[in-house]
């Protein structure tokens, strides 16, 4: 007998018992189409989802088929590494020269051309002066404090030799292209903000240089030209969003000849021959970072890669995440399916027995239900395939981009990527053969059950004597498997600096087995426990518990599922709060949430800064409630870096002597909040305030100024007390270990930075949660040690904070109004962070409610004899609704609280997995090519468990599973009639 | 008698008890019964007297606490589980008093449904389908769904699948007990048709007028046959009964 | 009692005949055997004896040569035909079928102690089936077109069925009442008793 022909009947009785079946077998579908939908959508966009290379492949022009970057790194040093999107470790700016093109171009293609181009973001473009187009002065002549700030903007200038010129620069709209040195081609958007055409001329001023500001900074360049300004005539615009210019080789060219220290070489390889892999290797030996087209879409293989080390903090910690996503989705999927077909089961016993009459053996039963489920599986596969596609689509398209690695050519620091959704055909394939095992899977013990059936009872439809195995019904099982799988997690959590990978993996996935086989159990002894204990019940709740504990099959995979989606809620929200709060330790805010500061993109002097965001500031009042500003500064490092000055000086808190022992310092974690006991670990002493902080890019320096209004009009945590500090004369810090018990803190004074502390003083102190700066002082008492300052920028005043949309909006404001303005806001608006952040634990709330719907609905079914009888027996309506109301209490009740522990204990347990296992890789510091530092990994340093959400979650489980209950429990209006199914 | 050619059913000293120890019910106790080709043999008896028993050890749904069932020679308890749903298929057919058909499959696949579970191709079992069911005068309702058909017609169709192919043993248990009594008397008159025609029929019916088709009736009692009857020409071969 | 009940129904039944035209004795006999398919013969004295009465009642007339009564021809008059008509209108009613021996013995049987009871109830069930398989058999072979004789026979069968239960019931009180008790006078081992014979022969 064929393969075929054993399937036939199976097969034909599935498709028509589906149909017959109509509800049970949509819901088994969606049920199944929803992991499909998200394997098909997740591929597919995450096969088109920009990654790195992605980007940056969209950053090579057309035409080009190289970037070439020739760093200035010492050629005795270290040897270069780099991947293919041009990611490399280490620092590669030095004293040493860069690659020239007679080097570079032996080792390239010889039909190849390199251009070579020059890009400073760190211009103004200028109205305001008289200068010819091709002349050049020093910056600042005919630049006066009386400028409009209309007619100032930022400006990123590009210019290459002529070969070049056309490949990097987009289409000319109105105009013609550069033909000498003193035409340049501007954006749209430059043209707008100054009110430019063609023909009108122009000067970029290259200001000086300041220390560290700006994102596109080219040090070397910008100190190669800074305090020089040269006229342009337009001669063409091209369209863009960003201020931007193109010019042939002129200007920045012949600054970064005259001063060749520090400037690396930027070059385009234009022509037809590939850049290979092989030849970027090659380049690497010259200490130039190739990105090649050819090698990004022809990616090389891992062995011909430069080895990579596996960081093992990233390998646990992506193995934890692996284990449980992998684990929970399956055991949620089977959870919510399984019932269904188990249920039918039940129900289709006599047609069983019909066709175990009819001459089906054993083997038949089992095909015959296991075909229901590859019927289900096949259907749901491709309505997953679809749903699938239809997410991908939708989603919105747009991504801000990495930053770190990129090739020196500047588009803007954000850009709109175009995805183009990537379907391969072999997705769908996939799709459907994980449809069809999960709809294996899930009539697996269904089949199995059929197979066992005994005619001749499942022909009277009476349920073959159950056995009672005493040990399962044992209340203690449950709990003790349950401990036994806890202790297997906590063990593997205490032996994670020593054991191998896999031992560990082994370990935890054992534990997730005892631990949902200990939580089956309990939660199979629920119904029975509370039978026993609640006596005095009256007849239909004690009916509906006695029906809980008699049907384990259809109860315990019902109260898993809605247990296991509440725990991976809770522990979603928990893993989010904890991030966010690691976050806002490791980065911290110099605003609080409702605030907003304004700064300069590109300061050029005090005043004239003062001017711009004043301009600012009046054009925000005009639509939104602010009411004033207040100045922030900085130290100003250059002048005490470059010069001795006799009445400069310098002041920095010294942290207590006595705290830790020699060699250790204060942990991160332990000072992040006040009143935390005390952790040492191994660091620099001399180092305040941690090791791991970062700055973002907008704030320089640990070291920030503002008087108490500013602190005040920050609106950051304990901003009153903090401002009060301020003004009394002394400094608030973010590290809490540096403040003494009697409030003060121990400040060392001295003449320079680097110099040897002359003197100590003690200021009274506060401590400030959250805060990015290490330490903040007053002007006035900066001064009175003589810091010398500089001006930063302004804080917003309103009376009670901005709300979202208002910090968007003035985000736009400010936009339309002046490229020269740069807006910053807390990172931490919520606990969680931003609101799309919540968005997976919303899935999972409707998932739970999912669980608790389906499984109510198919208690239904199979009681609905019961409740006609008892109907026709005289049973009044509310007693049946206290019936069904009693299962969704009881179902509710087995899986919401004891998913609610899970999921706070699996939070905080996989909270602390990961900074275990990020302690194991403390070093992790990586440098892009042009000193942008990237971010270290996540240390973990908190544990929260974000309770308003996690009460959300709680209370609309239990309302929703409830209200469907109510409206489950309705009883039929008409008698249902004894048939077959 | 012993050169007859081998009966179609025959049970020897065959006992079943149900459940254990305290609660154990002799269902049936030491019969045996011989059942040859073109025999109609009734079986009545009080609810609780072994007749549905009988019925489900004979066509090897049920397994005997003791003895042996031989169904055209072939002991049954010599069978595995799925030996014994082959022989459903090729040898025995069931017709139950309720929900024979599967729902969802129209009359013809019905009948055909124990034919392709052999390995027949749908092709093949077509025509051998057609035959039976004008056998059992139901053939216009080959593409009927059973929840569209008569009581009447049902059976018929649960009797045409029951004899489909090479069986030649029909167990009925209680077919009748649904229907009215005109329906009920067509239906007997097919069983009586079929047993004319060769088939080997054990018939369980509480209805002595039904019984009165059948070549002779044994009663049952407590497991244990009571007496058997028949036509007056037949009275001194009825002496075969078990005390 | 037989005979009674016979009586009654053979009045009616020569009426009924008559309806259909005159006719002589011998032939009202053959056509009351034929009707009622030989299931209760009656002879030739009977017919006579009932046509007298009639004659007497004045429900029937007819030519008197009793010298050759094969050959007189009988005729209804016009009260027998208002007879016949009140006849076919009214229902039969439980009274006129006469004493059931059956019941007679049973209750006889309950009353009188120390009869096995079980063994009388089984021993007319066996026998009634038989004469159910009796019958059913006839009843094959009978002309489909022949409904009058499909009616009779069914008749025998159903009223059989009723006897049937009602013996069900009759052992399950009497074995609820504890008095099943076993035989003091031996009962006839194999052999027919006079119920029993009776029964065949009304088959017959």
């Amino acid at each position: 007998m064929t393969w075929m022909a054993r399937w036939r009947p199976p097969l034909r009785l599935a498709a028509r018992d589906a149909a017959r079946h109509w509800v049970r077998s949509v819901l088994a579908v969606v049920l199944v189409s929803l992991p499909v939908a998200w394997l098909v959508s997740d591929t597919s966009l995450s096969g088109s989802m920009p990654t790195n290379g992605d980007v940056v492949l969209a950053r090579i022009p057309e035409g080009a088929q190289a970037v070439l970057t020739a760093t200035t790194a010492d050629r005795h040093g270290p040897p270069m590494t780099q991947t293919p999107e041009g990611s490399t470790t280490g620092e590669w700016s030095g004293d040493g020269e860069p690659a020239g093109a007679d080097e570079l171009a032996r080792l390239l293609p010889p039909e190849n051309q390199l251009v070579q181009f020059w890009a400073y973001g760190q211009l103004l473009a200028t109205t305001g002066t008289d200068l010819a187009p091709g002349e050049e002065s020093s910056a600042g002549e005919h630049l006066v404090e009386d400028i409009d700030v209309a007619q100032l903007s930022t400006v990123v200038l590009l210019e290459a030799q002529a070969q070049g010129l056309p490949v990097l620069m987009p289409a000319v709209d109105v105009g013609s292209v550069p033909t000498d040195a003193t035409q340049v081609v501007i954006t749209s958007k430059l043209a707008g903000l100054l009110g430019l055409s063609v023909g009108d001329q122009m000067t970029f001023v290259a200001p000086h240089q300041v220390f560290g500001a700006g994102e596109f900074t080219d040090l070397a360049l910008g100190e190669a030209v800074q305090d020089t300004q040269r006229g342009y005539r337009v001669v063409g615009v091209a369209e863009g969003d960003l201020p931007q210019a193109w010019a042939l080789e002129g200007w920045l060219a012949a600054a970064a000849a005259a001063h060749p220290e520090g400037n690396a070489g930027n070059w385009l390889v234009v022509g037809e021959q590939p850049v290979t892999w092989d030849q970027t290797k090659a380049l690497n030996r010259l200490y130039t970072v190739v990105i090649s087209r050819h090698v990004l879409t022809h990616y090389p293989a891992k062995s011909e890669l430069y080895p990579v080390e596996e960081k093992r903090g990233d390998v646990l910690a992506d193995a934890v995440k692996a284990v449980t996503a992998a684990g929970l989705g399956a055991l949620l999927v089977l959870f919510l399916i399984t019932p269904a077909f188990t249920v039918s089961v039940d129900q289709s016993r006599r047609m069983l027995g019909m066709a175990a009459a009819a001459g089906a053996s054993p083997r038949d039963l089992r095909r015959m239900l296991t075909a229901q489920g590859l019927v289900v599986g096949l259907v749901g596969g491709l309505l997953g395939s679809v749903l699938g596609v239809l997410v991908a689509v939708v989603t919105p398209l747009s991504s801000v981009l990495d930053t770190s690695g990129t090739p020196q050519i500047p588009d803007g620091a954000e850009g709109l990527v175009d995805l183009s959704v990537r379907f391969s055909w072999w997705t769908f394939v996939a799709a459907v053969g994980v449809g069809l095992l999960i709809g294996f899977v899930a009539t697996a013990a269904a089949a199995w059950t059929a197979s066992r059936l005994h005619p001749v009872d499942a022909l009277k439809d009476r349920r073959a004597p159950r056995v009672r195995r005493a040990v399962l019904d044992s209340v203690f099982l449950g709990p003790a498997v349950l401990g036994a799988g806890v202790a297997t997690a906590v063990l593997a959590l205490t032996v994670v600096s020593s054991s191998s990978v896999s031992r560990l993996v082994g370990l935890l996935v054992a534990a997730l087995v005892l631990v949902v086989t200990g939580l089956a159990l309990v939660v199979r002894s629920v119904p029975a426990l509370a039978a026993r204990v609640v006596t005095r019940l009256p007849a239909g709740p004690r009916l509906a518990l006695r029906d809980a504990a008699d049907h384990p099959s259809r109860f315990v995979p019902a109260a898993l599922a809605v247990l296991v989606t509440v725990c991976v809620a809770s522990c979603l929200t928990v893993a989010v709060g904890s991030a966010v709060a690691n976050d806002r330790i490791l980065t911290g805010d110099v605003v609080g949430p409702g605030g907003l500061t304004l700064s300069v993109r590109q300061p050029i002097s005090e005043g004239f800064d003062r001017l711009v965001l004043r301009d600012a500031v009046d054009t925000l009042a005009a639509e939104l409630p602010v009411v004033g500003h207040e100045s922030v500064y900085a130290v100003d490092e250059f002048s005490l870096f470059s010069e001795y000055p006799e009445d400069g000086g310098f002041i920095e808190p010294v942290r207590p002597q006595d705290l830790c022992p020699e060699g250790k310092i204060p942990s991160v974690g332990s000072t992040s909040r006040a009143g935390l006991p005390l952790r040492c670990e191994d660091g620099d002493p001399d180092q305040v305030g941690g090791g791991f902080l970062e700055q973002p890019w907008w704030l320089d320096g640990d070291f920030l100024v503002m008087g108490g209004d500013t602190m005040r009009a920050s609106g950051l945590p304990g901003a009153d007390k903090a401002a009060q500090t301020l003004d009394a004369g002394g400094v608030v810090v973010n590290d809490a270990s540096l403040v003494s018990r009697r409030g003060t803190v121990q400040v060392a004074a001295s003449q320079q930075v680097w110099g040897e502390a002359e003197r100590g003083v003690e200021l009274p102190g506060a401590f400030v949660h959250g805060l990015s700066p290490k330490y903040v002082v007053s002007p006035e008492t900066a001064r009175s040690f003589g810091v010398p300052l500089t001006y930063l920028g302004e804080y917003v005043v309103t009376d009670s904070g901005l709300s979202a949309s208002q910090i968007a909006r003035a985000r736009d404001i400010i936009d339309e109004h002046t490229s020269l303005v740069v807006v910053g806001e807390s990172q931490y608006q919520y606990p969680w962070g931003e609101h799309k952040r919540l968005i997976p634990v919303a899935v999972l709330v409707v998932l739970a409610l999912v669980a608790t719907t389906i499984s109510l609905a198919l208690a239904k079914t199979q009681v609905r004899r019961d409740m006609v009888t008892m109907h026709a027996v005289g049973a009044s309506g509310s007693f049946l609704r206290r019936f069904v109301l009693t299962q969704a209490v009881v179902i509710l009740a087995a899986g919401v609280p004891l998913g609610l522990a899970c999921g706070l204990g699996l939070g905080a347990y996989q909270v602390t997995w990961l900074h275990e296992a990020a302690l194991q890789e403390p070093e992790a510091v990586g440098w892009g090519v042009h000193g942008v530092r990237y971010y270290g990994p996540q240390n973990w340093l908190e544990t929260v468990m974000l309770w308003p959400v996690q009460v959300t979650i709680v209370v609309s489980v239990v309302a929703v599973g409830l209200a469907t209950a109510l409206t489950v429990a309705r009883p039929a209006r008409r008698l249902v009639q004894r048939g077959i199914d | 008698m012993s050169q007859a050619p081998t009966p179609v059913l025959e049970l020897r000293g065959v006992s079943r008890v149900h459940g254990r120890d305290a609660q154990a019910v002799d269902a049936l106790v030491d019969m045996d019964l011989v059942l040859a080709a073109g025999e109609f043999v009734a079986v009545m008896g009080p609810s609780g007297s072994g007749k549905s028993t009988l019925l489900h050890l004979a066509g090897g749904l049920d397994a005997p606490t003791s003895g042996t069932v031989l169904v055209e020679g072939q002991d049954l308890g010599a069978l595995s589980a799925t030996g014994r749903a082959v022989l459903r298929r090729r040898s025995v057919g069931y017709v139950f008093q309720d929900f024979n058909l599967l729902p969802g499959l129209t009359a013809a696949e019905n009948v055909a449904f124990p034919l392709e579970l052999d390995g027949w191709s749908a092709h093949k079992a077509r025509p051998v389908v057609r035959t039976v069911l004008s056998e059992v005068g139901v053939e216009d309702l080959a593409d009927r769904r059973p929840e569209d058909m008569s009581g009447g017609q049902a059976q018929r169709v649960a009797i045409a699948r029951a004899l489909v192919g090479p069986r030649r043993l029909l167990l009925a248990d209680e077919p009748t007990g649904a229907l009215d009594s005109v329906t009920g008397t067509e239906i007997v008159q097919v069983l009586r048709s079929r047993a004319d025609h060769g088939a080997a029929v054990l018939l369980v019916t509480h209805e002595p007028r039904f019984a009165a088709w059948a070549d002779r009736t044994v009663f049952l009692r407590d497991g244990r046959v009571v007496d058997t009857t028949g036509p007056s020409d037949a009275a001194e071969l009825l002496g075969t009964a078990a005390s | 009692m037989e005979m009674m009940e016979v009586a009654v129904s053979v009045k009616h039944a020569l009426l009924a005949l008559l309806c259909g035209g005159p006719s002589t004795t011998y032939q009202l006999k053959k056509d009351f055997d034929r009707t009622t398919n030989q299931t209760w013969p009656v002879n030739i004295g009977q017919v006579s004896t009932t046509l007298q009465r009639l004659v007497r009642d004045g429900l029937v007339a007819g030519s008197d040569e009793p010298e050759d009564p094969g050959t007189s021809e009988w005729y209804l008059t016009d009260a027998g035909r208002e007879e016949v008509a009140r006849w076919w209108a009214s229902p039969v009613s439980r009274e006129r079928r006469g004493r059931d021996e059956l019941v007679v013995k049973l209750a006889l049987a309950v009353h009188v102690p120390g009869v096995d009871i079980a063994a009388v109830v089984q021993r007319q069930r066996s026998a009634m089936h038989q004469m159910l398989h009796d019958v059913t058999r006839a009843r094959r072979t009978v002309d489909p077109g022949d409904l009058a004789a499909r009616l009779v026979l069914d008749n025998h069968i159903f009223a059989t069925e009723a006897e049937l239960r009602w013996l069900d019931v009759v052992e399950a009180e009497v074995a609820r009442a504890g008095r099943a008790t076993a035989t003091r006078g031996p009962v006839p081992a194999g052999g027919q008793t006079a119920t029993d014979q009776a029964t065949v022969e009304v088959a017959r």
